[in-house]
């Protein structure tokens, strides 16, 4: 099975080199079938990359330790769930997982477009195709998921920190918002070399845009709450190099999201939209070769290898090859078109990009800071956590006030009425709020303002969607359900959008929450209690189980009082995998809307006894489900964003 | 609701019978030899409370450099060979009353620049800080001047127009006057 496997990734190059230069030809000589052909050939590869790693997930389920990724990747004992995931874990399954979403991604295109953009077409197929040839190259060269060994009786099993749902989600979702990006900057350069600059290639992957950049944040939310459910440090987001990595291609995604519809809207910002596209896909294999390339020191790299390296190459060649194209078309990219006010939507967007920009190209310095140090000064230094917290936080303040300001000002120039109309009644309610929640900012500077700025854009929104609803109850004396479902159909990009700014408001609140987190480490003997915020903590033991033969628990009983009052036995406990040097905690998590209570087994004396004492590191986190509530609420905005256009009566 | 969790949680509570405990020693025997206990250790690093903020303060400041990419405060490892030890000298430093700076210099001295969770905002380690901040007003003031470049063009042009238009209404109302003279 594992010839057939390998043999259809050699196809698939071949065909991908095919795909890549026939379209080319069939332009330049005029020929309809050689594009054609190479749509169709699009179906091909994506069947046998399909074939691939159906046989590759086939090994998985059956245990077929002869191909080395494998057995380096599950076990015996491995549920299936988790053996599923495995397929991924790796670095030559991954690159696997990602030529088949590129290749699925392209039959859709192709799909799509069967019948429109005809001239674009030929040169996107080519441009797909040239980046599906990278990872075929490379698992047909340097790291072949097929690679056979004398097998062994057992496999070495994933590592324990990998099974778990979290890390099940968060790289197809990561990965599918990296892939997807693949093709706006295909339609991005078909553009440019066709020299048709308008909107068509904006409005054709406006539904990939936003499909890429939802699964770009839900991968980033997904390794958040994997890191705040396993790692047991009672945070989500540690600021490593990878996660940056992930966390860069968003921002410049989201300014790109934000800047196309200036160009819908005025016919503005061609250049800059160019410049965004290229920069978000650049940045997508950026982080690419930054985790497979070792050459940063981060907990999440795939390890050093030459693979980094032709994803290096990759880049350069992307960003030569686009900047040569934007330049050449520079003069035709130029707008007729001029802002009329700096007091405008349009101006008020490009100051939007300007801090979501800024805000990578922060990440992106401080990621970069201690190489370009020792480049420079011969000195290693760290650029860790409160960095890029210090950092971040003002800049993320200025973007959080601006989903408050950008959506509401008028377009062309907002005059003074505009300004008092739209923006008077929430200033007055945040600073209502922000006066009432003064108690709570003293000390805490930046977390009052995060708040305060939180009412002021939920204000904001909510007295939009009501405004809107009052009016068409009043022209169509509709009820006002009615008036808001039917509001949110007839425009559902506007509002869609509104529901994602609620969910990214969400989401600062969780996270500002981390400024009044608490903690504390004990060590108790059996029957003795510990107390953090409201909470006391009665440890009741410590016991030892072994659900299989791999694997032994030790779990803690703790009995939690809030306020005098019993309202759970909390099981932390560690777990010891015979694969895995490190014993893994297992966090005890009571989640409420309010606060997170977060107990983490530390350690207990050895050898093992029943009942003896035990170590433990407690926090209370306040807010952080409102994290987790704003990346649902931005889910449900997303589909709404995305439905197709409602075509009813008014 | 709290009550059903209460007991659903403590039936999940466990007996182990003596089969099972000869298994669980067998592998417990497994951890030992092979020395996986020996990362299960005691590690509560324990603090009197009133030093409790400068310790999360300073153990902030301060890199684990066993790989996890985390302060020596966060590192997610409880029998960490670097965080703990880290940890157990800042504790005998603070409580012999040193200095902040004291501490940080004698950390710095002991494991180079690298230990700080941030570069120094000093020398050429302050580019770090600035920098981002820099680029972000620097290009804000340009957009600014270019937008306020287009504005008044625009409103030049808008004037100009408005002179064009009543040029036009006294040149149509000559031509009108003229034809009918002629």
């Amino acid at each position: 099975m594992n010839e057939i496997g390998e043999l259809c990734i050699l196809l698939s190059l071949g065909i991908s080199i095919y795909s890549a230069i026939v379209p080319i030809i069939g332009v330049k000589r005029g020929r309809e079938e050689y594009i054609v052909s190479a749509e169709n050939s699009i179906f091909v590869i994506a069947g046998l990359i399909v074939i691939s790693s159906s046989i590759l997930t086939y090994a998985f389920v059956n245990r077929d330790f002869s191909i080395e990724y494998v057995a380096n990747y599950s076990n015996r004992d491995l549920p299936l769930f988790y053996t599923l995931s495995a397929f991924w874990a790796g670095q030559k399954g991954s690159l696997l997982f990602w030529s088949l979403l590129l290749s699925l991604f392209a039959v859709v295109v192709v799909i799509q477009n069967k019948n429109k953009n005809r001239d674009f077409m030929p040169y996107v197929i080519s441009i797909i195709s040239v980046t599906q040839c990278l990872f075929l190259v490379l698992m047909t060269f340097a790291e072949r998921p097929f690679e056979l060994i004398y097998p062994p009786e057992d496999g070495s099993g994933l590592n324990p920190m990998l099974q778990n749902p979290g890390m099940v989600f968060h790289p197809p979702t990561l990965y599918m918002g990296y892939v997807g990006f693949t093709i706006p900057y295909a339609f991005a350069m078909a553009s440019l070399l066709t020299g048709h600059l308008g909107n068509v290639w904006i409005k054709t992957t406006r539904r990939w845009t936003i499909f890429s950049w939802f699964f770009l944040s839900m991968g980033n939310l997904f390794g958040a709450w994997w890191a705040y459910r396993v790692l047991g440090w009672g945070g989500y987001w540690a600021w490593d190099p990878v996660e940056n990595a992930s966390f860069m291609p968003w921002l410049t995604g989201t300014a790109y999201l934000h800047s196309v519809m200036i160009q819908e809207r005025r016919d503005m910002l061609k250049v800059w939209n160019m410049v965004l596209i290229v920069l978000t896909f650049s940045l997508t294999i950026f982080g690419t070769f930054l985790t497979r390339s070792g050459v940063i020191q981060s907990v999440h790299s795939f390890g050093q290898g030459p693979v980094g390296y032709y994803f290096l190459v990759f880049l350069i060649i992307i960003i030569l090859f686009s900047s040569y194209l934007i330049i050449n078309n520079i003069s035709i990219l130029k707008s007729n078109n001029e802002l009329d006010s700096i007091i405008s939507r349009e101006s008020s967007f490009l100051f939007n990009n300007l801090i979501l920009v800024g805000a990578a190209f922060a990440t992106f310095w401080g990621t970069m800071f201690p190489l370009i140090s020792e480049a420079i000064k011969g000195e290693k230094v760290t650029v860790g956590p409160p960095f890029f917290n210090q950092v971040n936080i003002p800049i993320g303040l200025a973007l959080l006030l601006l989903v408050g300001i950008c959506p509401l000002i008028a377009w062309k120039k907002a005059s003074i009425s505009n300004f008092k109309r739209n923006f008077l009644i929430p200033f007055i309610v945040s600073i209502i709020g922000g006066i009432a929640l003064m108690p709570i900012g003293v000390g805490h500077l930046m977390a009052w303002l995060s708040f305060t700025i939180s009412i002021f854009v939920i204000t904001t929104i909510v007295m939009e969607v009501y405004k809107g609803t009052r009016a068409r109850m009043e022209t169509t004396g509709e009820g006002f359900l009615k008036a808001l479902i039917t509001l949110i159909r007839r425009n559902k990009r506007r509002y869609g959008g509104y529901i994602i700014h609620i969910g990214v408001v969400l989401m600062y609140i969780g996270i500002t929450g981390t400024s009044y987190n608490v903690e504390k480490e004990a060590t108790l003997n059996k029957g003795e209690a510990m107390t953090i915020g409201d909470y006391k903590l009665i440890y009741r033991g410590l016991n030892l189980k072994e659900p299989v033969p791999t694997k032994a628990e030790a779990i803690a009983a703790i009995d939690v009082e809030k306020n005098g009052k019993n309202i759970v036995t909390a099981l932390p406990r560690k777990d010891f995998y015979k694969t895995s040097e490190q014993p893994i905690s297992r966090v005890y998590n009571l989640s409420g809307l309010k606060e997170d209570l977060y107990i983490i087994l530390a350690g207990f004396p050895i050898p093992f006894e029943k009942d003896s004492p035990a170590t433990f590191k407690v926090h209370v986190n306040p807010l952080v489900k409102w994290l987790w509530i704003g990346g649902l609420v931005i889910g449900v905005g997303t589909f709404i964003a995305m439905l197709p256009d409602w075509k009813g009566k008014r | 609701m709290r009550g059903k969790r209460q007991e659903t949680n403590k039936s999940m509570q466990y007996e182990v019978g003596s089969r099972q405990w000869a298994v669980v020693g067998v592998f417990l025997f497994f951890l030992l030899v092979t020395g996986h206990w020996s990362l299960v250790t005691v590690s509560a690093v324990t603090i009197d409370e009133k030093y409790k903020p400068v310790f999360d303060e300073l153990s902030d400041k301060f890199m684990c450099l066993c790989g996890c990419g985390s302060t020596v405060k966060t590192c997610p490892h409880e029998d960490c060979g670097f965080a703990i030890p880290l940890k157990k000298e800042l504790i005998e430093k603070i409580q012999k009353g040193e200095t902040r700076e004291q501490i940080i210099n004698y950390f710095v001295g002991k494991h180079g620049q690298q230990i700080l969770s941030a570069p120094p905002k000093k020398g050429f380690n302050l580019t770090a800080w600035i920098t981002p901040f820099a680029a972000i007003i620097v290009v804000g003031l340009l957009m600014k001047k270019i937008i306020d470049k287009w504005t008044t063009r625009q409103k030049t042009e808008d004037r100009s127009q408005k002179t064009e238009g009543v040029e036009d209404k006294y040149k149509k109302m000559l031509k009108k006057e003229l034809e009918e003279f002629e």
